[in-house]
């Protein structure tokens, strides 16, 4: 094990210590803090992790698109491992993203679903990175999967600024983004929103980090595989 | 610049030309085609189908159903005999093979497009002469965006051992916006409304069609490499 992938194991349990609490004072904030709602009533508190869910996606799938160009462009499995690492946690974000939603939804609007411009386009969003992921266990056999997957990956990610435009460009019942107009919101909300998105950025954060050291692990087996294979070592 | 550009012309000759010697991909797809219509037929019951609504979406699914087969059948042909290694030894630039293989599958797409759209008409009895030009217009604008994304993620898959399936599924996301556009304008056409009114959707197929085409130029080299 080299010394890098060694090192990383303390920092990542680490910061498991930090994360864990503050998804846990995020509940506080959520379910208890911030007062009720007064139209919507305790549904509403959803919203608390449904924003920071759907911000940390977008982050997420930018880097994915950042680190797919760099891998094309520069080559080098450690930008796959990141492309491939953000996919997963924008994925799972995405999903969580498209279920907290519909909870909300069934109450506010009365239905589950609603073919909306932005629930549409966060479904496409989905289902485009689904297919990346399925493109990857397609092909893991082929040398070339991952200048695929960053393709891929590419196109995907140049879905992403629609996707977050959609509510701007399109009528919809989806509610705007509020977080950048300050003083609509209750202070006591306010507090609770911005740390549940902090709680979130991090859990998101230290996912990534762990997946990317998984991935460094798979190449250093795969590095130790074609030694053992070449008769280098025994 | 005119050298590309015959290079360009000359690989879609051949494509054409092979095409044209077998027919196989062309009949297939307009076949297909023609088959999804005749089975929504059946499913709705011969109910007179609402031209605003529900033919633009039957006609677009038949499209994106039956362009698959196209897109299988341009790649296959350079699978045989390992014909694309032949084609990668060429002197010209990469992206003129993906151009030119775009440019055929937007030939076979649009041929079978337009194979469909009278039979649909005389079948489910929605009346289309009025707006030919329309139709023409926005199958077009469809199809440029369908062949150019759809040729870069069928060189993708052609490596994959199960490529018909991959093909579909990494496609049909990707595809989605656009033929959510197509539909919207060949409602507005079939419903006798002028194309003007989703101007907004026009300027979503342009910039999606701008998207694909230039990323697939950008990418498809890349794609290539061993």
């Amino acid at each position: 094990m080299s010394a890098r992938t060694k090192t990383a194991f303390p920092f990542l349990r680490a910061l498991d210590l930090l994360v864990i609490p503050m998804i846990l004072v995020g509940l506080y904030f959520a379910y208890l803090y911030a007062p009720r709602e007064t139209t919507m009533g305790d549904v509403q508190r959803i919203f608390y992790f449904h924003v920071g869910f759907a911000l940390n996606c977008f982050l997420a799938f930018t880097v994915v698109f950042v680190s797919s160009i760099g891998f094309l462009w520069k080559g080098g499995r450690a930008w796959d491992d990141t492309a491939l690492a953000a996919v997963e946690v924008g994925f799972l974000y995405c999903t969580l993203v498209l279920l907290t939603g519909p909870v909300w939804a069934r109450s506010a609007w009365g239905v589950w679903w609603t073919w909306d411009a932005r629930l549409t386009s966060t479904l496409l969003l989905w289902l485009i990175f689904a297919s990346y992921l399925f493109l990857r266990t397609y092909m893991a056999e082929d040398p070339r999967m991952r200048r695929y997957a960053a393709a891929l990956g590419i196109l995907g990610a140049l879905n992403v600024p629609i996707v977050y435009y959609s509510v701007k460009w399109f009528n919809t019942q989806h509610p705007t983004t509020f977080i950048t107009q300050r003083g609509k919101l209750d202070p006591q909300m306010a507090v609770s929103l911005r740390f549940c998105m902090l709680a979130v950025l991090a859990l998101a954060v230290a996912l990534f980090l762990k997946r990317r050291a998984i991935g460094r692990l798979e190449e250093e087996r795969d590095r130790l595989m074609a030694a053992y294979e070449e008769g280098e070592i025994r | 610049m005119r050298g590309y550009w015959r290079a360009v012309a000359a690989l879609v000759e051949k494509d054409l030309r092979l095409e044209w010697r077998s027919r196989e991909a062309i009949t297939s797809m307009a076949f297909f085609s023609v088959l999804v219509v005749v089975i929504f037929g059946f499913a709705f019951q011969t109910r007179k189908i609402d031209p605003a609504t529900e033919a633009p979406g039957l006609l677009w699914v038949a499209f994106s159903f039956s362009g698959i087969l196209g897109l299988h059948r341009v790649l296959a042909i350079e699978r045989e005999n390992a014909a694309l290694q032949a084609l990668l030894l060429a002197p010209v630039d990469r992206s003129a093979i993906f151009l030119a293989k775009m440019i055929s599958v937007l030939g076979l797409v649009l041929l079978a497009e337009w194979i469909t759209i009278p039979i649909f008409s005389i079948l489910l009895r929605v009346p289309v002469l009025s707006c030919l030009p329309e139709l023409a217009l926005v199958t077009c604008a469809g199809s440029v965006g369908f062949a150019a994304v759809g040729v870069l993620l069928a060189t993708i898959s052609s490596g994959s051992r199960l490529r018909e399936v991959l093909l579909p599924l990494l496609l049909y996301p990707l595809w989605v916006p656009i033929l959510v556009g197509c539909v919207e304008l060949t409602g507005l056409a079939l419903s006798g409304r002028p194309l003007a009114e989703g101007s907004d959707w026009l300027v979503l197929l342009a910039a999606y069609d701008v998207v694909f085409v230039t990323a697939g130029t950008l990418l498809f080299d890349l794609m290539l490499e061993e």
